[in-house]
């Protein structure tokens, strides 16, 4: 591991690469910082626009905007309230009460040191625990890699959605997206329609940009929010160091992290669920619980480190077996997929360059949050947020609409992305969650050429593919996870029912 | 038009919304079914197990949504229906005019177009941050990564790019 760390380090820090590093965490902390633009459409935006390009560059452009958009979401809610992703709805509990009281700066400040943090520790993380987890996964079989992919499917679909079964339907709608195409093991086609394009499956960039950019440009489109945010909110001012006071923060910090990390790893959770449990486990073990949401930095620094340690963690089961730990991850997974990198110990075989690469750049990301998200550099990048949205949705549309159609130079993409984007709309309208169609596409043929290879292997006995331990562990897993949301619905019915 | 708003809102409900959605899953499941009818047995099954299972997800929704109390499932879909209508339309339409016109003339009809019609009237902002977003993306995908554009009407001016 350590040979291959120290041979992907002049490929990140080759000066494009780096370029390619920081560009993407100031592009992420714009991307965040736009209230309606998450971090997950700011990479769908750029897969189509890094399509081509050296893997390390595009996968290091997706690691800056992956850490960046994490902390950028900070910016809105500290400044204005509002979150700019998800994951920074427990920043607005105490970080706009600072604000509200003068402390704005201080609170960013506190926000940023933070996620630097937790996003290092993260990284740190996904270097240590994905090699190990990569040579468990040799030990698997086609039998165990298609329990491995209904576990995946699994996990997201109930746990990124709050209704288990637009989970499901979401990630079935996947999986029937994903038969589209030829048949790898008897070569006819499926549902192509004779037309060509759809030869070889529907493109997994116009697939991810439809349901990722357009939604978010339609519901801006909708909103027609006419005013961006006042340009007094960005004259920040330092106000004492974070940094001096950091034997108060530490222990909140480390805490706040290891939430974060073991919430990243566990598949389909992540994003907002770690920013809360780091803030609610501050809140508990403080001497003064009573002080949070009334403007307390202990409570920022929580929900900040809890965000960040999220991030790389995400990657640690998508990168070994092909398990995303979140949305953000699932996207990324797609993004491996279009650079031709398929996850599994395959990948750390044949590309360690590129992927230990993408670890250390998730790494170096993390430090640069803390040069290109300190006040200066938010007062410079923070003027996007100045920009009434109503403006940015046709933008976002120049750059999707160029970064599309460059991928296979074809007009065909253009509509079918805007017809998926269409459905993703009313997909999300409709509370049905994206990421499990992402995962569906990815996983479904992996899975159907498994199981015939399975089947195969074992002489058509269906019994033999669930009798390995490894195979019986992750059945096991699958249906706790399934069975789980199931039993406290239950057992809030029942809770509901004796009130 | 807000009168007109008012009327589309009513028109269509969260309840009605997530009905239609979920018999347009059953239609596409059943369709799913019937054309797999055309491959062999093995490219078949696979497909056949999925369009049971979504025709019998969104079954459930339907059920679910019918049992729910009507009160909860009066909320609109739509905050803003014809600014929705609106949007689509010109999506649909830049795209068809890329395909006619090429990128550089249809992005600028769209991306100054559409926040005009929606009410935004900031031209001095506006126009410059337009032309400076098509500038840079010429910049990008034309001269520094050699990516290719859509046919376009000013290929003349585009081929006098370094």
């Amino acid at each position: 591991m350590i040979e291959a760390l120290v041979s992907a380090l002049p490929h990140v820090f080759a000066p494009a690469n780096l370029f390619a590093v920081l560009l993407g965490t100031v592009a992420g902390l714009v991307v965040g910082a736009l209230p309606g633009l998450t971090v997950t459409t700011g990479i769908a935006i750029l897969i189509p626009l890094t399509f081509g390009l050296d893997p390390l560059f595009a996968l290091g452009m997706m690691a800056g905007m992956y850490n960046g958009g994490s902390y950028g979401g900070a910016i809105p809610a500290i400044l204005m309230r509002v979150p700019g992703t998800p994951a920074s709805v427990a920043t607005i509990l105490d970080g706009y009460e600072m604000t509200k009281r003068g402390q704005a700066a201080y609170a960013l400040q506190v926000a940023v040191v933070s996620g630097v943090i937790g996003s290092v520790l993260s990284a740190i993380s996904l270097i240590l625990f994905a090699p190990p987890l990569v040579k468990l996964s040799l030990l698997f079989g086609p039998a165990e890699f298609f329990w491995v992919a209904v576990l995946g499917l699994a996990t997201v679909s109930s746990l990124l959605g709050e209704d288990l079964i637009k989970g499901l339907i979401a990630a079935l709608i996947g999986l029937a997206i994903g038969t589209i195409g030829q048949d790898i093991s008897t070569g006819v086609e499926r549902f192509t329609f004779d037309l060509l394009p759809l030869a070889d499956g529907l493109d997994i960039v116009v697939l991810l940009t439809g349901l990722f950019a357009i939604p978010p440009v339609m519901q801006m489109i909708e909103e027609a929010l006419k005013v961006g945010m006042s340009g007094d909110l960005l004259k920040l001012r330092r106000q004492g160091s974070v940094l001096s006071k950091w034997r108060e923060f530490m222990p909140i910090w480390l805490r706040s992290s290891v939430i974060g990390i073991v919430i990243g790893i566990l598949p389909g959770a992540g994003g907002s669920m770690s920013c809360f449990l780091a803030y609610n486990d501050a809140k508990r073990i403080s001497k003064n619980p009573e002080s949070f949401g009334k403007g307390n930095p202990e409570g920022v620094a929580a929900s900040e480190a809890g965000n960040g340690a999220d991030n790389a963690a995400s990657l640690i089961p998508a990168l070994t077996l092909g398990i995303p730990g979140s949305g953000v991850a699932a996207v990324i997974l797609g993004g491996l997929l279009v650079h031709g990198l398929r996850p599994g110990p395959q990948l750390f075989r044949d590309h360690p360059d590129v992927i230990y690469g993408f670890m250390l750049q998730m790494l170096l990301s993390a430090f640069l949050l803390a040069i290109v998200g300190g006040l200066a550099a938010t007062r410079i990048f923070g003027q996007a947020l100045r920009l009434p949205r109503i403006m940015l949705a046709p933008i976002i549309m120049l750059f999707v609409a160029v970064g599309v159609y460059a991928v296979n130079n074809s007009m065909f993409d253009l509509y079918m992305l805007l017809g998926i984007g269409l459905v993703a709309y009313v997909l999300e309208k409709l509370d049905y969650p994206s990421a499990p169609i992402v995962l569906g596409v990815i996983l479904g043929p992996l899975a159907e050429s498994q199981l015939r290879l399975a089947l195969t292997i074992s002489g058509g006995n269906a019994v033999a593919i669930a009798s390995s331990p490894i195979s019986m562990i992750l059945i096991a897993l699958t249906l706790f996870v399934l069975l789980a949301p199931l039993w406290r619905a239950w057992q809030d019915s029942r809770k509901a029912a004796t009130a | 038009m807000e009168s007109d708003a008012m009327a589309v809102r009513s028109a269509l409900t969260r309840r009605q919304a997530e009905i239609t959605f979920a018999a347009a899953l059953i239609a596409a499941a059943s369709a799913i079914f019937i054309e797999a009818r055309k491959f062999p047995p093995d490219s078949a099954g696979y497909p056949r197990t999925l369009a049971v299972l979504l025709g019998i997800g969104a079954l459930l929704v339907i059920v679910r949504e019918v049992r729910r109390p009507r009160e909860s499932g009066v909320q609109p879909f739509f905050d803003h229906p014809i600014r929705f209508i609106v949007g689509f339309g010109f999506l649909l339409a830049y795209i068809v005019m890329i395909n006619l016109f090429g990128y550089l003339l249809p992005s600028v009809a769209f991306a100054i177009g559409l926040p005009f019609v929606l009410g935004y009237r900031e031209w001095r902002l506006l126009v410059p941050v337009v032309l400076g977003t098509l500038a840079m993306i010429l910049l990008i995908f034309r001269i520094i990564l050699e990516r290719p554009l859509p046919p376009d009407l000013l290929n003349f001016l585009l081929e006098a790019l370094p």
